[in-house]
C-alpha cells in the first residue's frame, strides 16, 4: 500500500472561475445556485487576491448571491427561490446584466435558468446569461471560459461599422481590477497601435457589459487561451477574422505574438519592424542582469497552466532553468494545452497540496501563487496572487510586461543569494 | 389548530393554519420572551403555518407583540430552506413581513426562537402541533419569501451586528472548530467545489464567531490532514466514487498512526445515493477509531454539534481527587494567540498550572483529563452556550462572566481566576499584578492621554445597543467599555425612526460607562442624518465589522472591529496603541474627497 498524502488538489473549483469572470465585468451580477457553503466565494478574490473587487459591497448590493439550495430543493425544484433572486438582482441599481451558474449538484438536475428568467414578471430590463457548462470534473478554467462563452453567445451586439484596423481580444484572463491588468491591456494596446491596429475591446477587461459591445467594430478577433470557444462564437457572429494567439508572456513570446497578429491582418512587415525595434530597445537593458543574475538560476512554477510554456521560454532565454511546474488545472485541459513532453522539465496537473513540487530540487525562486510553505523567494504571478498587489501600472504581458516581470524576478534572485 | 383564513392585513404573512390557544400558551412559556430586555412585556400572539397546496408545511411563522403594540414576525423553516437568517442544526429562522426592517423585538424573538427550538426536526415540530390541535387546512396564498442574504434594506446603517455575517451558519458548527485545529484528519467525499468550501468570510467581514477562531498564523501545527475523495464525471456514471473513499480509508487504516476522522459527505454523492456508510463502518470496526460523520442533507448541512461531541467526551472524563488539581485550571474559548500564552505565563508565575485549553482547538477524545483541574475559565460567547452548559455540569469552579480584555478587564479576570485557585495563588497574583502595574501604567497613561483627543463612533441599529453591552455577543469583548477605559470619547449613534426617543438600552450603555460625561448619544433617522454624523469631523474612527468599509473610508474615517482587540495586558497596550495610531493617521481624513468619487 503506497503511503497516503493529503489529497486536497491544487485546482480551484468551477464556480471560482465563474466568479472571476463576473468580477471582471463591473456591472455583472451573478446568482450562484449553490448551498450555503458557497456564500463566501467572493472571499477567495475580494480582499485577498483583488484589492479592487466590487463583488461584495458594504451597502448590501453585492454582485454575487447564492440560492442557498440543498439536495432536497434541487430534487424538488427551487424555481421560485431562483426566480425571486434573479428578479431582485435584475432590479439592483447599477446592474447591467445578470448571470446564473450552478454547482454541479444543481446542474445535474437541469435547472432551467433561462426559462425561469423568461417567466419573470415584470420583464427585466437587463440581459441574462445562463452559464450552462460545468460537469462534475470541471475546474476554474472551465468556469471562466464558460462564462465568457455565455456572454459571446448571448450579448446583444450594437450595430457598429466594421473597421478593418479594429481588433478585439477575447479570452483575456482579467482576474483582478488592479493595475497589473490595466497595464497589461495598455501594453497590448500600445503594441497593436505600433502596427496600425486599434484595440476596440477586451473580453473581459474590467469594464461594463455594454462596453463589451464595442467588439462589434472589430474586423479581427484575437483569441486568447482562456476562452477559445467564446472567441470563435463571437467571430462567427460578427463575421470577423479569428486569430488564435498564445499568451504574449516574455520578450520573444511578445515578438511572436505581434508577428502573428501582423501576419493575420496583412501587416507582417510592420509587425516585424515593430518587434525588432522593441527588442533592440529593451534587450540591452538586460545585458548585465543576464550574466550576473539570471544565468544558471533555477525556478519552480506553480499556477496558471497557460503560463507554463511562455514563462519557461523566457526563463530559458535569459539563461535560467525551470525545474518543474505544477499546473493549476485538471488533466482534461491537456486537450487544449497540448502535451508537455517537449519541455525539459516535468509538469504536474493539479497535484495535491501536500506533495506539490516537494520532490523537486530546491530552486532559487518560485514563480506563481501558493509557494506551499516553502520558505523561499517567490514572485506571485496570475491568479491567485495573495502576496502581491499592483497599486501602480505593473504589466506582465507584452514587451514592457516582460521587462517588469524580469525586474521582479531579478529582485527575488538577488535576495535569494544575500 | 383552528380554521383561519389567510387573508391577512397588508404586511402580515398569509397562513393556512394557526395554532390553538393551549399550544400557543405552551410555546409562549417555553420561549419566555418577556425576560429579554428588548422584548419586555412581549407575548406570542399567533403561530401560523404556511402550506402551499399538495406539499407538506413549508413554513411556520410566529407573531409577537409587546405592550407598546409593536409586532414582530419570525418565520421558521427546515434547515436548508429559504429564507434564513439564523441557520441552525435543524431549523432556519428569518424575519417575516414587509421590508420595513426589523426591530429589537424581532431580534429578541429570533434569538429566543433559535435557542429554544433549534434541534427539533421541522417535520416533527409541525406534526406535533397539528396532531395536538386537529388542524384544519384553509386556503390562502403564500406570501413571497424574503431572503436576508442580499441587499437587506437596513444594511446601509448596519455596522456592528451585520445581519448576514453575524447570523451565518456558525453556531457551534463543528466545521469551524475541529477541521482547522484538531489532530484528526478530514475526509471529504465530493467534487472540487467541496474543497473550496472554506469560510473565506474573513476577507470581507469580521464576525463574532470568526473572531473566536484561531489565527492561522499562530494555531498550533496539528499535523491534521485533509483528504478529498474527488468524485468526477466517470464516478457519477459508473458509481466508482465509493472506491476512492475505500482507498483513502484503507490507506489511513494501514498507516502508522491511524487517526480519528471527520467524514463530510458532499452533495453529489448524496444525490447519486453512494453508500459511504459501508466503508466507514468497516473502517471503524477495523481500527476502533472515532468517525464523526456529517452530510449536506437539509437536516444536517455539516452542522455537527460541537456541544454534543464535548458532552459525549466529558462523560468519559475522570474526576480527579489529586490535591494538585486545586491549582490547575482549564481555558475554554480562548483562541490560540501570543496573548493567551502571556496569560498562562503570568498564572504559572503565580503557581497555577493550565490543565487543558479547548475551543477553538478541540480534540475528540482529548477531554479525559478535563477533570484534573479544579477551575475552568469560559470566555463569554453566545456561540458556545451549549458547550458551556455541558461544562457547567462538571462541578468545576467556574469563571465565566468576564474576559481578559483591556487593563481593568485583564486585572479583574486574573484576580477572579486566582481567587478560585486558592489563597496561595491569589496572594502571589496580587504581588505579580502590582509589579506589572508599575511598568504598565507608564506606557498606558501616555497612550490614554493621546486617545483623549479623539472620538470613536458606534453606529447602532435597533437592538444593537443591548448587544453591544453584552460581551457574549462579541466573543467576550465589550468594545465601548474598553474604548472608554482607553480614554476615547464615544459617539453612540443610534437609528431611530422620526420622533422616537433614543432607546433605553443606549442610554443605559452610555450612562453605565465610567467616562460617560465624555460620551454622546446621538440619533439619526435617515441616510442623510447618518452621513452628517460621519462627515462631521468629530469622529476619528468608527466601528464596523465590514472590512474596508467604504461607508467609513469615503467619509474620512478609519474603521476598527473586533479583530483589533487583543487579550491580556500586552494585548491591551497593543490594542490602544493601534487605535491611537489609527486616529493619528491622516490618509482617509486628508483624501476623503478623493476617495468619495470612487466610493
Amino acid at each position: 500500500m503506497k503511503p497516503l498524502e493529503s489529497s486536497m488538489f491544487f485546482n480551484p473549483a468551477y464556480s471560482t472561475g465563474v466568479v472571476l469572470a463576473v468580477n471582471a465585468v463591473s456591472d455583472a451580477f451573478l446568482l450562484l445556485d449553490a448551498p450555503a457553503c458557497a456564500q463566501w466565494r467572493p472571499g477567495f478574490i475580494q480582499g485577498h487576491h483583488d484589492s479592487a473587487s466590487t463583488l461584495w459591497d458594504s451597502t448590501g448590493l453585492h454582485r454575487f448571491q447564492i440560492t442557498n439550495t440543498n439536495t432536497d430543493l434541487v430534487i424538488s425544484g427551487n424555481t421560485q427561490a431562483i426566480a425571486l433572486r434573479l428578479g431582485r438582482l435584475a432590479k439592483a441599481p447599477g446592474c447591467g446584466a445578470v448571470l446564473a451558474a450552478g454547482f454541479p449538484m444543481a446542474l445535474i438536475s437541469g435547472t432551467p435558468y433561462e426559462m425561469i428568467w423568461r417567466d419573470l414578471k415584470p420583464v427585466p430590463s437587463v440581459p441574462f446569461f445562463p452559464v450552462l457548462g460545468g460537469s462534475v470534473s470541471h475546474d476554474w478554467l472551465d468556469g471562466y471560459a464558460h462564462t465568457l462563452l455565455a456572454l459571446a453567445q448571448g450579448l446583444a451586439l450594437p450595430a457598429l461599422d466594421r473597421k478593418p484596423e479594429d481588433v478585439a481580444i477575447v479570452g483575456y484572463m482579467h482576474d483582478r481590477g488592479e493595475r497589473d491588468h490595466s497595464a497589461n491591456i495598455a501594453e497590448l494596446r500600445r503594441m497593436l497601435e505600433g502596427i496600425g491596429l486599434n484595440l476596440a475591446s477586451v473580453w473581459p477587461g474590467g469594464g461594463t457589459i455594454a462596453g463589451l459591445g464595442t467588439a462589434t467594430s472589430a474586423g479581427t478577433i484575437l483569441s486568447f487561451p482562456y476562452a477559445r470557444q467564446a472567441a470563435t462564437v463571437l467571430a462567427g457572429r460578427l463575421g470577423a477574422a479569428l486569430v488564435e494567439c498564445e499568451l504574449p508572456l516574455g520578450l520573444n513570446a511578445s515578438a511572436d505574438w505581434i508577428r502573428k497578429v501582423g501576419a493575420a491582418v496583412g501587416r507582417a512587415a510592420e509587425a516585424e519592424s515593430f518587434a525588432e525595434r522593441e527588442l533592440a530597445r529593451l534587450t540591452p537593458r538586460l545585458t548585465w542582469a543576464v550574466e550576473e543574475i539570471f544565468m544558471h538560476s533555477t525556478f519552480l512554477f506553480a499556477g496558471d497552466p497557460v503560463m507554463v510554456r511562455p514563462l519557461a521560454r523566457q526563463i530559458s532565454d535569459v539563461g535560467g532553468r525551470m525545474l518543474a511546474a505544477a499546473a493549476m488545472a485538471g488533466a482534461h485541459h491537456a486537450q487544449e494545452l497540448g502535451s508537455w513532453a517537449d519541455l525539459p522539465f516535468p509538469v504536474y496537473y493539479a497535484p495535491s497540496h501536500s506533495s506539490m513540487l516537494k520532490a523537486e530540487p530546491r530552486p532559487d525562486c518560485i514563480i506563481g501563487p501558493h509557494a506551499s510553505g516553502r520558505n523561499q523567494r517567490t514572485v506571485d504571478l496570475g491568479f491567485p496572487s495573495y502576496h502581491s498587489h499592483a497599486f501602480h501600472e505593473r504589466p506582465y504581458l507584452g514587451f514592457e510586461g516582460a521587462m517588469c516581470l524580469l525586474s521582479r524576478i531579478a529582485e527575488e534572485l538577488i535576495w535569494s543569494r544575500a | 389548530m383552528n380554521r383561519e383564513t389567510g387573508a391577512a392585513k397588508e404586511g402580515s404573512p398569509r397562513y393556512t393554519m394557526r395554532a390553538s390557544g393551549p399550544v400557543l400558551a405552551r410555546l409562549a412559556a417555553h420561549l419566555s420572551l418577556a425576560d429579554i430586555p428588548d422584548a419586555a412585556g412581549a407575548r406570542l400572539v399567533l403561530i401560523g403555518v404556511e402550506t402551499p397546496p399538495h406539499i407538506p408545511p413549508s413554513l411556520v411563522w410566529f407573531a409577537f407583540e409587546n405592550d407598546r403594540g409593536e409586532k414582530a414576525l419570525i418565520g421558521m423553516s427546515r434547515a436548508g430552506g429559504d429564507p434564513w437568517v439564523f441557520n441552525g442544526r435543524t431549523l432556519k429562522f428569518c424575519f417575516r413581513g414587509p421590508d420595513a426592517g426589523h426591530t429589537g423585538l424581532h431580534r429578541a424573538a429570533l434569538t429566543r426562537l433559535a435557542s429554544r427550538l433549534d434541534g427539533a426536526p421541522f417535520e416533527r415540530f409541525t406534526l406535533s402541533v397539528k396532531e395536538r390541535t386537529g388542524c384544519v387546512r384553509a386556503d390562502g396564498p403564500a406570501e413571497g419569501q424574503r431572503s436576508e442574504d442580499w441587499a437587506h434594506p437596513d444594511q446601509w446603517r448596519e455596522f456592528c451586528f451585520f445581519t448576514v455575517v453575524e447570523l451565518c451558519p456558525a453556531d457551534t458548527f463543528l466545521g469551524n472548530y475541529a477541521i482547522e485545529n484538531s489532530s484528526r484528519s478530514t475526509v471529504r467525499y465530493g467534487d472540487l467545489e467541496c474543497q473550496s468550501s472554506h469560510l473565506t468570510i474573513g476577507n470581507v467581514g469580521q464576525t463574532p464567531w470568526a473572531f473566536a477562531l484561531d489565527l492561522p498564523s499562530y494555531a498550533k501545527s496539528s499535523g491534521n490532514m485533509h483528504y478529498l475523495a474527488m468524485i468526477e464525471d466517470q464516478d457519477v456514471i459508473h458509481g466508482t466514487g465509493v472506491q476512492k473513499v475505500e482507498g483513502i480509508l484503507d490507506c489511513l487504516a494501514n498507516g502508522p498512526s491511524c487517526p480519528d476522522l471527520e467524514f463530510y459527505n458532499g452533495c453529489i454523492p448524496m444525490m447519486t445515493g453512494d453508500d459511504v456508510q459501508g466503508p466507514i463502518s468497516r473502517f471503524k470496526e477495523r481500527t476502533g477509531r472515532e468517525v464523526v460523520f456529517s452530510d449536506m442533507s437539509p437536516e444536517n448541512c455539516h452542522h455537527e454539534s460541537l456541544a454534543r461531541l464535548i458532552t459525549k467526551d466529558l462523560s468519559a472524563a475522570r474526576t480527579s481527587l489529586s490535591p494538585a488539581a486545586k491549582t490547575r485550571y482549564n481555558l475554554v474559548g480562548f483562541r490560540c494567540t501570543p496573548e493567551r500564552d502571556e496569560l498562562i505565563s503570568l498564572l504559572a508565575a503565580a503557581g497555577a498550572e493550565m490543565n487543558l485549553a479547548i475551543i477553538p482547538e478541540f480534540k475528540i477524545g482529548g477531554l479525559g483529563s478535563y477533570g484534573d483541574a479544579a477551575v475552568q475559565a469560559l470566555v463569554p460567547n453566545r456561540y458556545y452556550k451549549d458547550v458551556y452548559a455541558a461544562l457547567g455540569d462538571r462541578g468545576l469552579l467556574t469563571l465565566e462572566d468576564c474576559a481578559p480584555y483591556g487593563k481593568a478587564g485583564t486585572t479583574r479576570w486574573m484576580r477572579g481566576l486566582a481567587a478560585l485557585l486558592g489563597d496561595e495563588v491569589n496572594a502571589r497574583m496580587e504581588v505579580l499584578l502590582a509589579e506589572r502595574s508599575e511598568r504598565f501604567e507608564l506606557e498606558w497613561g501616555a497612550l490614554v492621554a493621546r486617545a483623549g483627543a479623539y472620538r470613536a463612533g458606534f453606529v447602532l441599529g435597533p437592538g444593537d445597543a443591548a448587544k453591544l453591552a453584552d460581551p457574549t455577543q462579541s466573543g467576550g469583548v465589550h468594545a465601548p467599555a474598553l474604548l472608554d477605559e482607553m480614554g476615547f470619547g464615544l459617539d453612540l449613534i443610534e437609528f431611530q425612526e422620526d420622533g422616537k426617543p433614543l432607546s433605553a438600552a443606549l442610554r443605559s450603555l452610555r450612562d453605565g460607562l465610567p467616562g460617560s460625561a465624555r460620551h454622546r448619544a446621538i440619533q439619526f433617522s435617515d441616510r442623510a442624518g447618518l452621513l452628517e454624523h460621519l462627515r462631521s469631523g468629530r469622529l476619528a474612527i468608527a466601528y464596523s465589522n465590514i472590512r474596508n468599509d467604504r461607508r467609513l473610508t469615503s467619509n474620512g474615517l478609519v474603521g476598527f472591529s473586533l479583530r483589533d482587540f487583543k487579550m491580556g495586558f500586552s494585548g491591551a497596550l497593543q490594542t490602544l496603541h493601534r487605535l491611537v495610531e489609527r486616529c493619528d493617521m491622516p490618509f482617509f481624513r486628508d483624501h476623503a474627497r478623493h476617495l468619495r468619487s470612487g466610493a
